[in-house]
């Protein structure tokens, strides 16, 4: 018993280290996502933090990868894995972390004096900015509710940001407009400009005790910073110093490039006297009205065309748009530019019903090349099509729809050789997933889903209780659903994941089940695929499973025609059920050689039966001929009797 | 059926024929034991007129053991009897006659049971021999499966 319960007990634990007690929430731990506390049973001072994962949205893998051991002023990601959900409701993903050494910034919003905002906040921060730069990585989780401070004075440490899709839970003020206009999963992993951008945010909230353009909705906001600037419109009611506001100048540049990075923010002084470089954008004094928008300049009208996009198609192709970029604007080369694409546009006729996004996505691009990916009123950077994918699936057929067509289609890669965006992230590896798309059947795209998002579970409805992220968690369901005597185990869901998850082998298995074209070869299929499955990812006996399968194969002893046999193999079965071992009971089923004997075998015993048949059916209707032929002999005896008497009394006189 | 029915008629023919041809030959040699004689064989001789099985083997059967039963009678009155009466006298009295007609109800009797005692001997092990066929019909249905509904 108390064996039973240490391995019970090592098998709740995350990383053979971490306990995740789930009944003690850490309500302001996770920055907006759901915390526990954890204790490390390695470690004297055992509190850690478990922040959960949803099932909706990838926790950052290369990150809990690249990130295993404690960073300073950082929340740093220790391990991860799978733990009871709160109440026990099934199973969950947790990402442990280092705690936090006191309660958000955001708990009491007060102003900061502009010596602790650097001491305190800035350089810590960019310190740790650094740490992750250097390593090719980014945060993207900078807010008040993700900075904690132990005690006033003391330096902050930044929260985590590897349990969700990068930004996803940040507000749009503290991302940079072209980040704050996408959908909240479509952020992508950015760049260290776009931390240094949220950084500055946040000190701009601290040294006014306020977030900047509160007031505003998201279409609102971004508007005013790209019509006035990220700065501008950002500070315009708040008072800052000369050297505050010098730096957050640099920090909220419009282009990324032009913000300083972690390691120049560590050192001010290197900072200091920088200026933007940015000449000033042309605007026009005659402003377009998009709706009830007036638009004064090509970024706001990028930004306008983004948001309406009948409208805006409509504009382009009555030539409004050029006609006011060439008068209003007097920017002749994009309105030449916007004109070749319309033309291009209505005489190219393969695109079909994509002609009007198509036309729309590359305008934007043409007008601000800052503009992240706008398609279908949708706009996204391209590194985030598999967190888009997920949120897709998940809940949002737009967004599906909309990744499904640029997964398919050459529309990013087209939209990436337009603009100069060498500082993102590469997008996912498209010719590949395109191939897959378009050649993977009816589960292409949640094979891609759960390709492209490797920590997240299958969504198979027979799994929701279950976090199954691996092929070996998959093993562990199948024993687990075995028990429950379903038709069958493999659904389009698992057979993705399947596909996604295992290898190049196992992924032509699957193609072979998604082929099956009846239930029989369905379910023949899926045994087969059982039995590699547990080959090569479950070794282990599995009986519950074993037993399942041989209720799947017991019809199949029918096929042996030799009962005595058949039954002999039936009993044979139920034993190997206890070995849980697949291969053996297909191997049991499924001897060809033994079954072509048994073929030929029924082959002959019929032939004798057919003729035992003809044989009776001979002595039935026979019985007439039988008697004429008895009497026949039987007379025939009678005068050979009769002969022999005659011949003996001759004998007898004459002799 | 009828290549029996043709050598039924040539057998016919070659006994009457025969007889033809021995009753011609005695008749010469000695007209009167001939007479007696046809006595002594007529149930035979009328066996063949209305005998209708292939080859007469009835009739054949009864003249042959007729003519066995009268071997010793014929050769007898060969050497004792003389002239039509005497001969008639001396062969055609009762106990040859009784014992050539038995003679022929014998025949008869043998013709006739023969066959059935045959037919039953054939259909005794014609049965044993069903059952065995059935007995390995339905051990071979039990052990392959094979058409239960059709044992017999």
């Amino acid at each position: 018993m108390a064996d039973g319960s240490l391995v019970a007990l090592s098998n709740t634990l995350i990383g053979g280290r971490f306990a995740v007690d789930t009944s003690q929430v850490l309500a302001d731990a996770g920055g907006g996502l759901p915390a526990y506390l954890a204790r490390d049973r390695a470690a004297a001072d055992g509190r850690r933090v478990a922040l959960a994962v949803s099932r909706d949205a990838s926790p950052r893998a290369r990150h809990l990868k690249m990130l295993d051991e404690p960073i300073d002023y950082l929340m740093a990601p220790l391990s991860h894995g799978i733990a009871p959900n709160p109440g026990g409701n099934g199973e969950g993903y947790f990402v442990v972390c280092t705690s936090p050494p006191g309660p958000p910034v955001s708990a009491a919003l007060n102003v900061w004096p502009e010596k602790a905002l650097i001491d305190l906040v800035l350089r810590p921060i960019a310190a740790v900015l650094d740490i992750l730069h250097a390593r090719r990585l980014t945060h993207r989780a900078i807010r008040p509710n993700n900075v904690f401070q132990g005690a006033p004075g003391q330096p902050v440490t930044l929260g985590a940001a590897w349990a969700a899709p990068p930004a996803m839970h940040q507000p749009g003020v503290f991302e940079s407009p072209y980040s704050a206009m996408c959908h909240p999963a479509c952020r992508g992993d950015g760049s260290i400009g776009d931390d240094v951008y949220a950084l500055g945010v946040l000190l701009l909230t601290l040294s006014g005790g306020k977030i900047p353009m509160a007031s505003m909705d998201d279409a609102t906001r971004v508007r005013w910073q790209l019509d006035l600037g990220s700065f501008a419109a950002l500070t315009r009611e708040f008072s800052l110093s000369g050297a505050l506001a010098d730096l957050l100048r640099l920090m909220l540049a419009e282009d990324p490039e032009q913000r300083p990075l972690p390691s120049q923010l560590v050192d001010l002084a290197t900072t200091r006297g920088r200026r933007v470089a940015a000449r000033p954008a042309r605007r026009s004094q005659n402003p377009l009205m998009l709706q009830d928008t007036a638009v004064f300049d090509a970024r706001t009208l990028a930004y306008g065309l983004f948001l309406d996009e009948k409208k805006a198609v409509q504009f382009l192709r009555n030539g409004l748009v050029t006609q006011w970029l060439r008068r209003g604007l007097g920017d002749a080369g994009s309105a030449t530019q916007i004109e070749e694409l319309v033309r291009g546009r209505v005489a190219e006729t393969k695109s079909g019903s994509w002609s009007d996004s198509l036309l729309l996505m590359h305008t934007i691009s043409a007008l601000n090349f800052r503009m992240p990916l706008c398609w279908r009123g949708i706009a996204l950077w391209p590194e985030a099509l598999p967190a888009m994918l997920a949120d897709g699936i998940a809940s949002n057929a737009e967004l599906l729809a909309a990744a499904e067509e640029l997964l398919s289609t050459d529309v990013v890669t087209s939209w990436s050789e337009a603009g100069a965006r060498s500082r993102r992230p590469d997008a996912p590896d498209l010719p590949s997933q395109r191939q897959v798309l378009q050649g993977g059947g009816p589960g292409a795209l949640l094979r891609l889903f759960y390709a492209s998002n490797p920590l997240l579970p299958c969504r198979s409805p027979t799994t929701t209780t279950a976090w199954v992220a691996t092929m070996p968690d998959l093993m562990r369901f199948f024993e687990t659903a075995a028990e429950r005597e379903e038709d069958s185990l493999i659904d389009l869901h698992i057979s993705a994941f399947i596909a996604a998850r295992g290898d190049r082998k196992i992924e032509l298995q699957v193609s072979g089940l998604a082929g099956a074209k009846d239930a029989e070869s369905f379910r023949r299929a899926e045994l087969a695929l059982l039995q590699d499955l547990q080959a090569r990812y479950h070794p282990s006996p599995m009986p519950a499973l074993a037993k399942w399968v041989a209720g799947r194969l017991r019809p199949d002893l029918q096929r042996w025609r030799n009962k005595p046999r058949r039954e002999a193999m039936r009993a044979r079965l139920d034993a190997l059920t206890q070995s849980g071992s697949l291969s053996r009971l297909l191997e049991l089923v499924e001897d060809r050689s033994a079954w072509v004997l048994d073929s030929a075998g029924a082959r002959l015993a019929a032939n004798e039966v057919a003729k035992i048949d003809a044989e009776m059916a001979a002595i039935d209707h026979e019985d007439k001929a039988r008697f004429a032929e008895a009497e026949r002999f039987g007379r025939a005896i009678a005068g050979g009797i009769g002969l022999s008497a005659f011949i003996l009394m001759v004998m007898s006189v004459l002799l | 059926m009828s290549t029996g029915s043709k050598l039924g008629r040539g057998m016919r023919g070659l006994i009457v024929l025969l007889l033809g041809l021995a009753g011609g030959g005695l008749i010469a040699l000695s007209p009167d034991i001939a007479l007696p004689l046809a006595v002594l064989l007529l149930p035979g001789l009328l066996a063949l007129v209305l005998d209708r099985t292939p080859g007469c083997s009835v009739a054949r059967a009864i003249l042959l053991f007729q003519a066995a039963a009268c071997v010793h009678p014929v050769v007898d009155s060969w050497y004792r009897c003389a002239g039509i009466d005497g001969c008639m006298s001396y062969l055609a009295e009762w106990p040859t006659v009784l014992r050539s007609w038995l003679a022929a109800a014998a025949a008869w009797v043998v013709s006739q049971s023969v066959p059935l005692v045959l037919k039953v001997l054939d259909d005794y092990r014609l049965r044993y021999r069903r059952s065995a066929l059935v007995a390995k019909r339905e051990a071979l249905a039990a052990e392959w499966g094979l058409g239960d509904g059709e044992q017999r």
